[in-house]
This record gives structure tokens, sequence and C-alpha cells, in this order.
């Protein structure tokens, strides 16, 4: 069979029109062929009903072993709540800003004291305090295991290959899935969620110890080996020394991570932290209230980030005079003077609370301006929706309707339909760009159908045979076996959905993206603007986006397409704005000389330059894209992040895994195309 | 350069140069003979005196040696062990192991290093020159042959002896320096000792006077990324010499540095070994640097070693085309010293208005002498006692066989 075809590349495209073919086929007797335009019921197996009875199975023969281990956890954060609580704010404000001075200067101690004063004002300090007690529990467990872990993988081959399998699935699987089988195993309350907090935050530890222990350079290795070092030492004086600054750059990561997580978690709630605050509010509809929660969250978010990069990240410098055990004695000693002298002349945090007040006047002039602005904000929705979003989602043979968009897809509309595809995929087959032709083709049949009416086996025939183009057999293997297996577990028509939200993200965040990269590399104001801005959207927990999104745009899909762009859209910009900037100065000076206007030079110069700096990005956003596909679920969109979330309150633990491994299934055959792509 | 040409030109208008080899050292010509011959008389002249004496201190046999060894890498490692084993010829075993799809990095080396000497390695980068050093003190495992150093076989040392001899007894230089970041300088010099578990009073202070040999006292506190290229391989110099090994590797240790740098560590070198008479073993891939610092040198290629000799050897009678490469370029004039040419005459010589050079100086030095109208000349030792000389006949020799002209 395959002597018949000169190489792979001519058998891909065969493949490819025939799979074409077959889904025209499946569209047009829609009746006749159903099993292969849907999945049929016959063919999903009570895979998440297996999954279910396996973790039961497990929790019941465990089930001493996870209470004593939940009971541990449960009072140490009940302990060290109490002792944080029992400290006078007055005191806690003190010795934050004398520490955020010593550790990172007079401006992050300033952010440090308002952020503290803030949070005293809104009358969230109990909260902040409980999220703060479950990062500081999180995050040294984290920690622990995370470094273990990557010194495991450091020092065996297989250890290390297993490490990052596991690794790569737990980075892409959602957190909210693996806190599901985790209320099983804990129950509910705060220590499923702080488990799940420290399986999450483990993986930047673990990687960022594994690469600084890999990375120590032969030489000093040598070096050593020849001043006589035991393994023992070469270990502890060599090696761990070498990677010091590569584990503190994890521990940022892993700081940051918690924190992502411990917010998220609250979800499960039973601990009334500042997540848990940010959601309740959410959920009530009292924007005020979730205005001023998440503005709390946020500043603790950039707070952490900031401390902790100046404390492990940057340069060492000079700390000024003091002796560091004079100037931590001299913190204490101003802190024990506070607690007794100032703290008790204060109100009480009751009384310093100015949330009654400021609640409601910001929620009515937040209504206001939401009604202000709701001619605006509906018609951007509905246009955006109808001409864009509903086409992806069902496709133009039902959006075509006089209800929708005011007329029908007559025999004549059809014709000229079929025409336009098939006459521009025919010039450029003609032209030798086969590849080209088959976008066109597989686009005009996408948007006739629309995700939700893609006929399942032909998709993925097709997407087999592209992987096996791109990546041999394996990946091929690799793409069939994950698809197939989605679709035997039941989750085919989620992920349909799924797939329907993230290309409409994924298009949009690559448009906008690239052109703000693009600006970014030609303008240097753009880019000094856009930086601040990327930056702040990617240290905030993602849930935060979510609540001026609810306020302006009501939930539903609308609102998941909005959160999902916002996420998406910085690493398309910072890596289209590098690439570009990356350019050898050689080929634009070789560009301008053959007479480029600007446009040329960017499109015939640059992007082909940047080529694998944009792909790159491209794979980023996708990956944002799906980690955003669970918690934009909580604004209701449907698909599999919905799938997650109701397992989650339904505790269906087979089905919350199941659909966030087919999200993590998603993710990995999407990065291993974009990875064979960028390097053909 | 104009120098040369000049002089060549006048010489040759003078006197009818032969074509044929007139001056060998080596091979103990005609030419030399004459020369000797004249010496002899010379020395007959004086009243007799005591033999003349060696420029270096008496050399005793190999501290280190080593027989056919052999490090492969890629292939099947029990096929290669077989191959190796085999009593076939090394080009046969080559080529039977790149046809196995191995690839011999060292390949059969045999080397004496004698005790005090300086060797200079030689080659092209992926000639095999690093993996053999390293092959010596078994930061790599080679797959077959024999490391005697003072008298043990190292391959066969058990771990624990083998950490011991390298902690008392092998200092290394890199060519990347090798320093650890964590560490601030004095703690990387003192390094060697707080593996041995010295106090941590004692390493210090030794660290500190190791500083000041190699000039970077004041700098002790520096960390390595806010010291010069130079500075830090100061420090690698000094963490090396800390244990007072009696072995000295350095691998290209000057080669990662600016030209101005290198001659100054170069000089810094020849300071520190006139002081501490180590035995070294130097990897460079600059002939000019091998001339200046080595006693001897070995150049390899493809994993072999194609000549081991001095600087004259190589000038002289290359061993192929590789060698003669290598050597085409080099400037003959200044990197053979008159010390290295020069007739040995007994002591108690005296020039007898004869202009004097130091021995340590280049021929080139010599040749303004000759311009300046003298027949010979005479060489003189660092003490002031004139060990030699350096005759017409020998310098018109010496040009005639080597490519000086080009120079």
């Amino acid at each position: 069979m395959l002597e018949a075809f000169p190489n792979r590349q001519s058998a891909t495209a065969l493949g490819c029109f025939a799979a074409l073919a077959l889904a025209v086929l499946a569209v047009m007797f829609g009746r006749e062929l159903s099993w292969l335009g849907q999945v049929p019921a016959s063919f999903s197996l009570p895979v998440s009903n297996w999954t279910n009875a396996a973790i039961t199975g497990f929790s019941t023969e465990f089930r001493e072993l996870f209470r004593i281990v939940g009971d541990a956890l449960n009072w140490q954060l009940k302990t060290l709540q109490s002792v944080l609580l029992d400290i006078p704010w007055s005191v806690m404000v003190v010795v934050l800003t004398l520490g955020a001075l010593r550790i990172a200067g007079p401006g992050l101690a300033a952010l440090t004291a308002a952020t503290c004063l803030y949070i005293v004002f809104a009358g969230y300090w109990k909260e902040s305090i409980a999220t703060l007690t479950l990062v500081s529990l999180g995050l040294p467990l984290a920690c622990i295991f995370g470094a273990a872990l990557g010194i495991l993988a450091h020092s065996n081959r297989y250890v290390a290959a297993a490490v990052d399998a596991v690794l790569d699935v737990m980075q892409t699987v959602p957190a909210f899935a693996y806190l599901t089988p985790l209320i099983v195993l804990f129950g509910f309350g705060p220590v499923a969620g702080l488990v799940a907090s420290v399986l999450f935050a483990l993986p930047p530890m673990t990687r960022n110890v594994k690469v600084g222990l890999d990375q120590t350079p032969r030489e000093t290795i040598e070096a050593a080996e020849i001043a006589g070092c035991s393994r023992l030492q070469m270990f502890a004086l060599v090696r761990l020394g070498a990677a010091t600054r590569q584990i503190l750059m994890g521990l940022n990561q892993t700081i940051m991570a918690t924190l992502s997580m411990v917010i998220f978690a609250a979800v499960i709630g039973g601990f009334e932290d500042i997540g848990w605050e940010v959601l309740r509010a959410a959920r009530r509809a009292e924007f005020g209230n979730g205005i001023i929660a998440g503005l709390v969250v946020t500043l603790l978010a950039i707070l952490l980030d900031r401390v902790s990069e100046a404390a492990f990240v940057r340069e060492r410098q000079p700390r000024g005079k003091l002796s560091a055990t004079s100037f931590w004695g001299l913190t204490l000693l101003a802190g024990a003077v506070v607690w007794v002298a100032i703290a008790p002349l204060l109100p009480s945090l009751a009384q310093l609370s100015m949330r009654p007040y400021m609640a409601p006047l910001l929620n009515d002039t937040l209504m206001s301006v939401s009604v202000y602005l709701s001619t605006v904000t509906a018609t951007l929705k509905s246009v955006i929706t109808t001409y864009f979003l509903l086409p992806l989602r069902i496709g133009l043979m039902r959006t075509l309707t006089p209800a929708i968009w005011g007329f029908e897809m007559s025999p004549a509309l059809m014709a000229i339909y079929v025409a336009v595809f098939c006459g521009s995929a025919l010039v450029l087959v003609f032209r030798q760009q086969v590849g080209v032709a088959l976008g066109v083709l597989f686009t005009g049949l996408l948007l006739y159908t629309g995700f939700s009416g893609m006929p399942w086996l032909p998709l993925i025939a097709g997407l087999t045979l592209v992987g096996w183009w791109l990546g041999g057999i394996r990946l091929a293997a690799i793409t069939a076996g994950g698809l197939l297996a989605i679709a035997v577990s039941g989750f085919w028509p989620s992920t349909m959905f799924s797939a329907y939200l993230m290309a409409a993200s994924i298009i949009t965040a690559i448009v906008l993206g690239g052109l703000l990269g693009v600006l970014a590399a030609e303008y240097e104001p753009v880019s000094r603007t856009m930086r601040p801005v990327n930056d702040f959207l990617q240290t905030i927990p993602p849930f935060v986006i979510l609540i001026p999104l609810i306020f302006f745009f009501q939930v539903g899909d609308f609102s998941s397409y909005l959160a999902i762009v916002a996420y998406a859209i910085v690493p398309m910009a910072r890596y289209t704005e590098q690439g570009l900037r990356h350019v050898p100065a050689t080929q634009i000076d070789a560009g301008r000389l053959a007479g480029c206007t600007p446009l040329q030079m960017l499109f015939l110069v640059k992007f082909p330059a940047a080529r694998s700096d944009i792909i790159l990005g491209l794979n980023q956003t996708i990956m944002a894209a799906l980690a955003m596909l669970a918690v934009a679920a909580l604004v209701g969109s449907r698909g599999l992040g919905q799938d997650v979330y109701i397992a989650l309150s339904k505790a269906d633990s087979g089905m919350g895994l199941l659909a966030g491994l087919s999200i993590a299934m998603l993710a990995m055959i999407s990065d291993r195309f974009m990875r064979r792509m960028a390097v053909q | 350069m104009k120098l040369i040409a000049t002089w060549k030109a006048a010489l040759s208008a003078t006197i009818p140069v032969a074509g044929g080899p007139m001056f060998a050292l080596a091979e103990g010509s005609a030419g030399v003979d004459s020369a000797r011959g004249r010496f002899t008389d010379l020395k007959a002249a004086q009243s007799s005196v005591p033999a003349p004496q060696e420029n270096r201190p008496a050399k005793t046999g190999p501290i280190l040696s080593c027989r056919d060894l052999w490090k492969v890498y890629g292939g099947d490692a029990r096929r290669v062990r077989a191959i190796l084993a085999e009593g076939s010829s090394r080009d046969e075993k080559i080529a039977r192991l790149i046809a196995e799809g191995a690839n011999p990095s060292v390949a059969g080396v045999s080397l004496d290093v004698r005790n005090g000497e300086i060797l200079m390695v030689m080659g092209l980068s992926g000639s095999g020159k690093s993996t053999m050093v390293r092959c010596l003190s078994r930061l790599i495992e080679p797959e077959a042959g024999e490391v005697r150093f003072e008298g043990l076989d190292l391959l066969q040392a058990k771990p624990a002896d083998l950490t011991e001899i390298r902690r008392r007894k092998i200092g290394m230089v890199f060519q990347n320096f090798g320093l650890m970041g964590h560490l601030t300088a004095i703690n990387n010099v003192a390094f060697p000792l707080r593996v041995q578990g010295l106090a941590l009073a004692d390493r210090l202070a030794k660290a500190r006077s190791m500083l000041e040999l190699v000039g970077l006292a004041g700098r002790e506190d520096c960390f390595p990324h806010l010291l010069s290229g130079g500075q830090q391989q100061r420090v690698g110099i000094a963490r090396s010499l800390i244990t007072d090994p009696d072995l000295w590797f350095l691998d290209e240790p000057f080669s990662a540095l600016d030209p101005l740098i290198r001659k100054q560590m170069q000089d810094e070198f020849l300071r520190l070994q006139a002081k501490l008479h180590k035995t070294i073993i130097f990897v460079t891939h600059d002939f000019l640097e091998a001339a200046r610092l080595g006693d001897r040198i070995a150049i390899m290629k493809d994993g072999k070693i194609v000549q081991i000799g001095s600087v004259l050897d190589f000038l002289l009678n290359p061993a192929d085309d590789y060698v003669r490469s290598f050597v085409a370029d080099v400037p003959a004039l200044r990197v053979v010293k008159a010390g290295q040419i020069a007739v040995p005459v007994k002591e108690a010589f005296t020039s007898q208005g004869d202009p004097v050079v130091n021995a340590e100086e280049s021929i080139e030095s010599t040749l303004k002498c000759f311009l300046g109208g003298a027949q010979r000349v005479a060489v003189r030792k660092a003490d002031g006692t004139i060990t030699g000389i350096i005759d017409h006949n020998l310098i018109k020799s010496f040009l005639g066989r080597t490519n000086s002209g080009h120079a």
C-alpha cells in the first residue's frame, strides 16, 4: 500500500481527503450514517463507574491512614490559625512591614503596609489569615515532597522519566479534577483543599530541583572529584550549592501555585478563607463584596510574588548596616512593644471594617455603571455570540435561520458556499499547496457543521493522519488512542463543546495577542504599558478575572469565552513581541536594502524569522486556555470544565477525574502537535 | 620579520647555503660534528673543568605512566571490551571499533611523565587530548589500559584509595575554571581542604596564603561572577594547588582568556612553577603556548599520540604532514630558546668578548648579535655561568632546516 505513494506527505494528504469526503457523507446522510456522525450509545463504556469503584475500594482499604493524616493536618491547621489570629493585627502589620523592608526594600515595604491596612479596613483580616494559614502549611509540605521527588528524579533516569510523565499530567489536569477524589479520601473540608494545594504546588519545586541538580557544570563536578569528594559531599557541598538559585526560583513558583490553589480549593468550603468570600460574593451577586475581596486576593498574590522574588530570585545586595540577628531581634522587639503598648488602644477589627458602608456604595456605583454601559456590553455580547460563537458551536446549518441571522440557507446560497470553498481548494491544489487546500476544505466543513455537528470518526481519522505525518507512528497512536478513549468514556459531546470554546478563545487570543505583540515590538510605549498588565494578569489567581466578567456580561458562554481570552492572550502577546524583537539585525538590514515596505518587512522578513517563537507562544496560549477551561466553567459554560465542576458538587470522583483527564489528553495532543510543527 | 629577512639575504649573499641536511641535533650529522669539533677544541684550550650541568634538576624515573590506554564512546560495551582485549594491532582495533559504530576517543595511548617535567598535550578539538588527561586522573573511566602513578595502578585502585590519592596528590585546573558559583573566592580555594575535613580556621588561613600567592589578596570574599576571567582562573589555580599536589593537570587553562591576559597568566604560571617544581600535564591547542611553557610536547590526532618530543624535534623532524601543518606557521626563531640549540661547553668558560645572550631568550635575539658582525654568541644561564655557544654555521643550518623564513 505504502509503495504506491512517493512519501508520507502525499499519503497523509490523500487520507485527509478521504476523511473529509467521509465527513461530508456523514453530514449529508446524517440519519443513515449516524454512527459516523455521533458516538453510538453502544460504544461507550461505564469507565467512570469503574473509576469510582476503584477509588471507593482504595479509600475503604486505607480509611484509617487517611483519617489519621487528615486529623493531623486538620489539627495543625486549626492550631496555626488560632495562633495567627491571637496576634493583634497591629503587631502583624509592624512585623511584616519591617520584614519586607529588610528583604525587599522600601517600595515593597510600603506595599506590604498598604495591603495589610487595606485588608483591615476591608474587614477581611480573619479570612486573609485563614488563607495565609493554608498557604503556610501547604508550602512546606509542597517543598518537602517536591524536593524529595526532584532529588529522586535526579538520581535515577527511570524515576526521572516516570516523574516527568506524572508531572506532565498533573500540570494539565485541572486542579478541580483531583479535588473530587481527595474529597472522597479526606472528606469535605479544608484538608482536602490543603492536600490538593500541595499536589498542585509540588511540580514546580520538583522540576526546579531536578534541573538545578542536573545542571551543575561538568567542570565543577570534576573539580570536586579531583578534590576527592565523597558521594554525600558531592551532593551536599557541590550540587545543592550550585542548584540553590534554581531551587529558590522554584520556591517562588511554588508559593504562587500554593496560593492560587488555596484560593481555588475554597470551592470545597469549610474554612472561611478569602477565596470562599470571593466565591460566595460572586454566587450571591454581591458585586461590591466581590470586588473588595477580589482586590484582597490580588494584593496578596502580588505581594507574595514580589517579596518572594526579591528574597530568592534577585541578585543579593548589601543589606544595610545591621546584622541579620540584630535586625530580626529589633523587629520582634518592636512587635512586642506594639503588642503591649499600642494594640490594646486600637479599636477592634469589627469596628474598623468599612465594608458595611463601602460594599453597598460600591455595589450601587457599579450597578449604575453597568446599566450605563449595558447597551454597549449587550451589543458586544450579542454580536460576538451571533456571528462568531454560534457558528463555531452549532454551525451555519443551524445558525442560518430567520430566527438567528434573519435569513435562511437557501439551496442557491448553499451552492455558492460549496462552490467558493471547493473552488479555492481546487486552485490551491493546482498551485501545489495541498496542505492549505485541505485546511480550507476543513474550515468550510467546520463552519457548516460547527463543532457539535462535526462527525467524530472522520475527525479522529484525519487528526490521526496529521499526527502520523507530524510525528510518526507514535504521535498517531497517541492521537487515536487519546481521542478514542475520550469517546469511549462518554465525554465526546463535552469535549466538542470545550473544543468550540477553546477554538473561539484561542482564535481571538491569537489575533488580539498577535496584534498586541506586533505593536509592542514596533512601538516602545505599547510595550512599556503592556508589560505591567501582562504581569498582573499572570500573577493574580485566574479566579479573580471572573468577577468583573460576571458583573458586566452575566453568567454564560460569553463570560467564559472572555475569561479564557484574558488569560490566554498573555503568552501570545509576549512570545510574539519577543520573537519579533529578536529577529537578527542583519536580516532586517537585508530586507531594508531589498526595499521592503514596512508591511513587507513584517510579513516577509520578521514573521518567518520569528516563526518558532510564535509557535511556542501559540502552544503556551493553548495550554493557558486549557488551564482556564475548568475555572471558566464557574461562570457557566458547558463542556468538560463543567463536567469537572458538576462532579465536584456531586462528589462523583470518577466523572471528575475522567473529564479532567480528557482535558489533559487534549492538552497533551495539541502540545505534541505544536512542538512538531515548531520543529518542521 | 624584516630583520630576519635582511639577515638571511646577507647570509646567502656571502656564504652559499648547502642544500643537504646540515643541521640536525638529533641525527648527529656532519654539521653538528664539525661544530662540536670546534667547541671541543675550544674546551681543550681551556683548562679541564667539571662536566656541564643540566639546566633542570636531575630527573628520576616516570612518576606517571600509562600503557595502551583506550577510551571508547558508543557501541555495545561488551563488544567493545572484547575487541580491545584482542591481540590485534592498534589500527586494526580502531577500524573494527568504528565498524561497530563505536568512537575511540583515546586509542592505545602510551606515555611516560617524568618527575618535575612539564608535558604539553596538544591537538585540535576532538583529538582526544582532554579525554586522555581525564582518563589519567580517572575522571573518565577508560575501557582498557594501565595507568601507573607512583607505582600504583590507578585503574585498579579501590574507590577509597583513589579518593585519597586525589585528595593529597592530584590537582587540576579547568578551561572554564569549574569554580563553585555559590562559594566565595576563598571558600572555593579552601574547598579541597573542606572536603578533607580540615578545621575552618586552618583551611581559611591556608586559602588566604594561596590567594596571595596567585596575586588575589583582597578579593577573598568576592563571588566568582564578580571576578574577571583571569582572576577566576587564578582562583582555580590556587584551589588546585592548595593540597600541594605532586601531579598537576591543567586542561586548557588559558584558552578561555583574552590574548593579553593569557600572556600574563603564562608568565604567572612560569613564576609559580619556578617556585614549586610540580610534575605537570598541560593541555593546550596553542603550539606557541606549548613551546613557551613545556619541556616536552605530545601532539594528538584521532585519539593517538602522533609525536612526542621537544620543540626542536617538532620543528626539525615533524613526524608527518599533520604535525608539519601544525608547526607550519610557527615562528621558529621566536619559540626556540637560545639554550635549546646551543652547543654545551664546560663550566667556567668565558665569553672572550663574544656577545652574550640568556638561555631563556629566543634565537631571534641572537640574530641581532650576528647582524652586529659577531661570529658566535655565548649563552648564559640565569645564574650567570656560560653554558653553551651558538656559532654562525649552527644558526645558518637552523634557519635552513626550519621555516623561520616565514616568520
